[in-house]
């Protein structure tokens, strides 16, 4: 028999903690299990799938953080939410342990061929990209300055990705209207030759008597996968093709450009541009504009364009569930639709 | 061979047309001996009939009187009792097909003989056949577990037969398990019903399948297989059905539509529900498992997986009932706003076992209007009468007024109390409103304003009412009833043999009705499994001529076919359709009584000069015979040839009978009705031949009609007459 069902809800930071304890008895002994919904709102997108997945329409959606509310006294604390959520911004735990949701969003793969260079840790803006720390070659051997050699960069070979500024300081990038340069500092350089080694693709050359042992370490990149928003981001930048996002949302965006000539206003509104989580929305050359490799179909700048400039439509999510009213949340995101209570005037009789 | 011909004068519905001692003297000249019968159906007819057989030694007779329909079995008989092979007798159609749809002159007459000739060539050409006893496998599958499908089971069961019942809901009942009180005598539903489903569960005869399907059905009368899928209810047989626990933490509330009410994502559908063992409907279970906690036995179990099975039957009884037709497409009467519910719902608030009560949405003397035929009687959605809905309005509305004083009216289009005639006067005397008219509702507030025309005042009015009650009408399962083989002769047989129909899956059916017709299924089921009989119509291989070519294997929607080194026909999955013996290219195929000698001998008997039509025995010959007794007049060329179905005539018999004609018809059912499914193929047949023909090619057509439509079939037949003269 239940006894008692408790739902509370709490604020921390701008996290949004809710909490459901329900105590019954069974076999005589009193139980009690608590389920918590956790929305982390600096994660939300403000893409409304969870508004649409929800069984019981708990959750309303605003265009202004934090994106959406749940009305915990609603919530029936099922965790369906937490699992569409392609921004991984609700937790869903029974008894304090993480449920693992039906739609797994496989996001960013990192490949042999990463070659550890930063380029996507600079980018990523999810920061879903952690770097562990390259040891600096004052680390490896005590320099002495002043000795005579050669470096030279091969220009053609050279892919700017900055690995070796970031090891020796004799290195220097300079970015200069967009392009990156690699630049040689000849007082702050031994001519060790560690740098050859550091260098992904072999662009440089060290001319000396002075070479020292081998560095030792290749890799420094990781990518987190609970954090990966999957724009793809990385996938277009990386100058090694070392990466490769899975992108778990297929779909279709229309921008009705003619219209937005005329009545967009973007240095004002920005709407678009602020809310896109993957920046695809960017202004060059004193004009809006959209790269559609990096949108995630998330439809959240269709909902937040003042002028309804933008259609969205998202054809699929890919994941199979079993259970048939999984399919039916997945249909419902996919359709923009809310879980249906028709004929709820007649309940009212239920006492 | 010798061959008799007896001609009927059928009073003066043949003889007062045509001359029949001419006709008889026709036969004479072939060689027959013949004679003129006053009656032939008659005892004193068929007695002398009887006598000639002997006196004569006929070999064959031809009788040529009215339709094959009405007596081709009668003088079957006969010629069984008198010594003669029932398939040797022939009849020639001359009332139906000739007197009493020409007039009286020289044509008709002409006709009249040639029909006789026609007949007389055909039996010529007639074999010694033979029907055969069909062994059927004593157990039957009920489908639907309606009060029609228990009742079917339990008599069957109760005869010794094994019974696998297979129902689609959680539970066996059917609708009325969801029922209140019953008319006529105001029974409470579920208590008279209830006794009957444990009955049935209990039953060791019976095995019951709940949450059930049947997927495919495949082999023929008498050896049917049946596949069978149950769905997991997610629940296994742990469940002590105490429901409480696990419904009142299920946070899932949905209406079904089968219930009529709302219910939880886990549930039993009534609280007498056979098996007692919840359900969980994974449509609308969002697993959040909360039940596995609450339940006391465990019987919570979501990895069950949907199981197949298969099993081999004798017979099937169809007992799927009907389903409610959806109020949402008639949108004038707003259904799903506040205030606007179905019968069925009305029917679940007022029972006692529903969690919503009637009581706590009105207040007492609530003002309640009745909308009857929505979705019946109505030229744009169902034609038919739905035959309850008027009866359980009434019965509802006397609730009402007697439970809550209610202020009942009844807005009709006629009252159809048949058979409860007294109950209809009972409520008019408590004050029950009867008023003739069809509203709409205008408007939805507090209140429903519904806007009518009193037909029989004249005047248009405006009414408030707190409830708007739409009595929906009936509809098959699939939104068509299951057709029978004759709506008033041979109510429970469908069209495919061994397969029958019960309760209000054949059309709309009161309670009393629905017992009446799964009796007489269960009775009709007994006499197939006792006495089956396959008539010899039955397609049959030549194997001397027989190349293995396999046409006949890919076309033959009975699978009746199996080509090996030869092609084999089970005789008893043929259901003698004819077209492998229209398609085979070496003509190995033949036809018992359907044979191509004796349907080429009817057509070389045509005089020159005439229209030739083929029509199928189940439609279009008996529109034609409807013709007849509709005296319907048509021309007087026209010879009509009887086929067991369109696919029946190869191209090489058009061909032929065009070389003797002046056009030729095809005519059978109505595409796609055709009774074993294959006439698309016939009319696919024609038009290519008809290209093939290239300018002959308007003598050949196509007729597509059902057996009632007499009109349609001769207006064509006409057009078609009037071309081919010009
Ligand atoms: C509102 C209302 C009030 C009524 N009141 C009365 C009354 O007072 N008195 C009276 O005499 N009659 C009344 N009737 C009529 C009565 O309901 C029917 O006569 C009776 O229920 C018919 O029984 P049945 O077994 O033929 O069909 P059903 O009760 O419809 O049973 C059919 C069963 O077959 C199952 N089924 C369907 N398809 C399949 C499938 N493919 N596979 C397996 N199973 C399947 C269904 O789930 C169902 O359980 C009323 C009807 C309505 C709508
Ligand atoms: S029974 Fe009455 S309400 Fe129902 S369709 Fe027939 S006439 Fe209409």
């Amino acid at each position: 028999m239940i006894e008692e069902i408790e739902k509370i809800a709490d604020v921390s930071d701008s996290n949004f903690i809710f909490k459901q304890n329900i105590f019954w008895s069974l076999e005589g002994e009193r139980k009690k299990e608590s389920r918590e919904i956790v929305y982390y709102s600096n994660k939300c997108s403000g893409c409304r799938f969870c508004v649409y997945a929800c069984p019981v329409n708990a959750i309303s959606s605003y265009s202004e953080q934090p994106f959406i509310l749940i009305d915990h006294t609603i919530c029936c604390f099922c965790g369906i939410c937490s699992s569409l959520c392609p921004d991984r911004a609700i937790e869903f735990r029974i008894d304090g342990v993480k449920k693992e949701p039906f739609v797994v969003y496989k996001g960013a793969e990192k490949l042999e061929s990463c070659a550890g260079c930063a380029v996507c840790y600079t980018i990523c803006p999810a920061n879903a990209v952690k770097i562990k720390p390259i040891l600096k070659i004052d680390d490896i051997h005590e320099r002495e300055f002043g000795k005579n050699g050669t470096l030279r960069i091969d220009l053609e070979k050279c892919k700017k990705c900055g690995r070796c500024t970031l090891f020796c300081d004799a290195l220097v990038a300079v970015v200069d209207e967009g392009i990156v340069n690699i630049l040689f500092n000849e007082d702050r350089c031994d001519y060790c030759g560690l740098c050859e080694e550091v260098c992904p693709n072999k662009a440089i050359e060290v001319v000396s008597e002075y070479k020292v042992e081998k560095v030792g370490i290749k890799k420094v990149v990781d990518i987190e996968i609970e954090n990966c928003i999957e724009c793809g981001l990385c996938e277009i930048s990386c100058p090694y093709d070392g990466v490769k996002v899975h992108k778990s949302i297929e779909g279709e965006i229309k921008v009705n450009w003619r219209r937005l000539e005329k009545y967009c206003d973007w240095e004002s509104c920005r709407m678009c541009i602020n809310i896109c989580k993957s920046k695809a929305w960017y202004v060059e050359e004193g004009k809006l504009k959209l790269k559609t490799e990096l949108c995630r179909f998330c439809r959240a700048c269709m909902y937040v364009c003042p002028e309804k400039l933008i259609e969205v439509k998202v054809k699929s999510i890919n994941c199979t569930p079993e259970w048939s009213s999984y399919k039916l949340a997945i249909n419902r995101v996919l359709n923009e639709k809310t879980a249906e209570l028709s004929r709820s005037w007649l309940l009212e009789g239920d006492e | 061979m010798k061959i008799g011909v007896f001609v009927c004068k059928c009073g003066v519905n043949i003889a007062g047309v045509v001359d029949v001692e001419k006709i008889a003297e026709v036969a004479r000249n072939e060689g027959c001996f013949s004679e003129v019968l006053d009656y032939a159906c008659s005892k004193a007819g068929q007695d002398e009939i009887a006598k000639k057989i002997k006196e004569e030694k006929l070999d064959a007779i031809v009788i040529a009187a009215c339709t094959p329909k009405l007596h081709e079995s009668t003088f079957r008989k006969l010629a069984e009792k008198s010594g003669l092979n029932p398939y040797r007798v022939v009849m020639a159609n001359i009332r139906e097909q000739c007197t009493w749809v020409h007039d009286k002159n020289k044509e008709t007459q002409e006709k009249a003989e040639e029909l006789t000739l026609m007949a007389i060539n055909r039996v010529r050409k007639s074999k010694n056949l033979k029907k055969s006893k069909l062994r059927v496998k004593r157990k039957v599958l009920v489908i639907g577990g309606g009060v029609a499908g228990i009742e079917t089971s339990l008599l069957l069961a109760n005869s010794g037969i094994d019974v696998v019942l297979v129902e689609k809901q959680p539970s066996i009942g059917g609708h009325m398990a969801l029922l209140n009180e019953i008319f006529p005598n105001n029974d409470c539903s579920i208590c008279v019903l209830s006794p009957k489903m444990s009955e049935v569960w209990e039953n060791e005869k019976i095995s019951v399948y709940t949450n059930s399907e049947v997927t495919s059905i495949s082999g023929y009368a008498g050896n049917f297989k049946v596949k069978i899928k149950v769905n997991p209810r997610y629940v296994n047989e742990e469940c002590k059905g105490c429901i409480e626990d696990c419904s009142s933490i299920c946070p899932i509330t949905v209406y079904d539509e089968f219930l009529g009410t709302f219910r939880k994502a886990i549930y039993l559908p009534f609280p007498q529900s056979t098996p007692l063992y919840a359900k969980i409907d994974s449509e609308s279970c969002i697993r959040c498992d909360m039940c596995i906690k609450a339940c006391e036995p465990k019987a919570i179990d979501f990895s069950q997986k949907p199981e197949f099975f298969e099993l081999d039957v004798g017979a099937i009884v169809i007992a799927t009932g009907y389903s409610l037709f959806n109020p949402k497409l008639k949108p004038e009467f707003r259904f799903g706003e506040k205030g606007v519910i179905t019968l069925l719902e009305l029917e679940r608030l007022l029972s006692p076992s529903s969690k919503i009560k009637f009581e706590d949405l009105f207040k007492n003397s609530p003002k309640v209007a009745f909308i009857q035929c929505v979705g019946s009687r109505d030229l744009s959605t169902n034609k038919h009468c739905s035959v309850v809905c008027c009866m359980a309005s009434i019965k509802n509305a006397v609730i009402l007024k007697r439970r809550y004083n209610a202020n009942v009216t009844i807005f009709y289009t006629d009252i159809r109390a048949c058979g409860y005639e007294e109950y209809y006067r009972k409520a008019m005397e408590i004050g029950v409103k009867f008023i003739r008219a069809k509203p709409v509702v205008e408007e939805v507030k507090d209140r429903v304003v519904l806007k009518y025309e009193d037909t029989l005042l004249g005047r248009v009015l405006k009414e408030e009412f707190d409830l708007v009650v739409l009595a929906v009408g009936m509809m098959g399962v699939d939104g068509e009833f299951v057709e029978v083989v004759h709506p008033k002769l041979k109510p429970v047989e469908s069209l495919s043999p061994g397969i029958f129909v019960a309760g209000c899956a054949s059309g709309p059916k009161d309670i009393r009705d629905s017992i009446n017709s799964a009796g007489l299924a269960a009775a009709k089921v007994f006499e197939f499994m006792e006495c089956a009989e396959l008539e010899p119509y039955n397609a049959f291989v030549l194997p001397e001529l027989c190349v293995g070519c396999k046409v006949c294997e890919r076309a033959c929607p009975s699978n009746a076919i199996k080509v090996s080194d030869k092609a084999e026909i089970v005789k008893e999955a043929c259901r003698m359709c004819g077209l492998c013996v229209s398609l085979c290219p070496n003509n190995a195929i033949d036809q018992g009584f359907y044979s191509n000698e004796e349907l080429f001998a009817e057509i070389s008997a045509v005089s020159p000069g005439k229209v030739i039509v083929f029509a199928c025995n189940y439609c279009a010959y008996s529109a034609l015979d409807l013709a007849g007794a509709l005296r319907l007049k048509y021309n007087e060329c026209v010879r009509v040839i009887r086929i067991p179905c369109s696919v029946r005539v190869s191209s090489k018999m058009i061909v032929e009978a065009m070389k003797k004609s002046k056009g030729v018809v095809l005519a059978g059912c109505r595409i796609g009705e055709c009774h074993f499914g294959v006439n698309e193929y016939a009319k696919e047949r024609l038009e290519k031949l008809r290209s093939n023909l290239g300018k002959e090619g308007f003598r050949l057509k196509g007729i597509w009609c059902s057996a009632n439509e007499a009109e349609k079939i001769v207006k064509e037949i006409e057009e078609f007459v009037k071309i081919v003269n010009s």
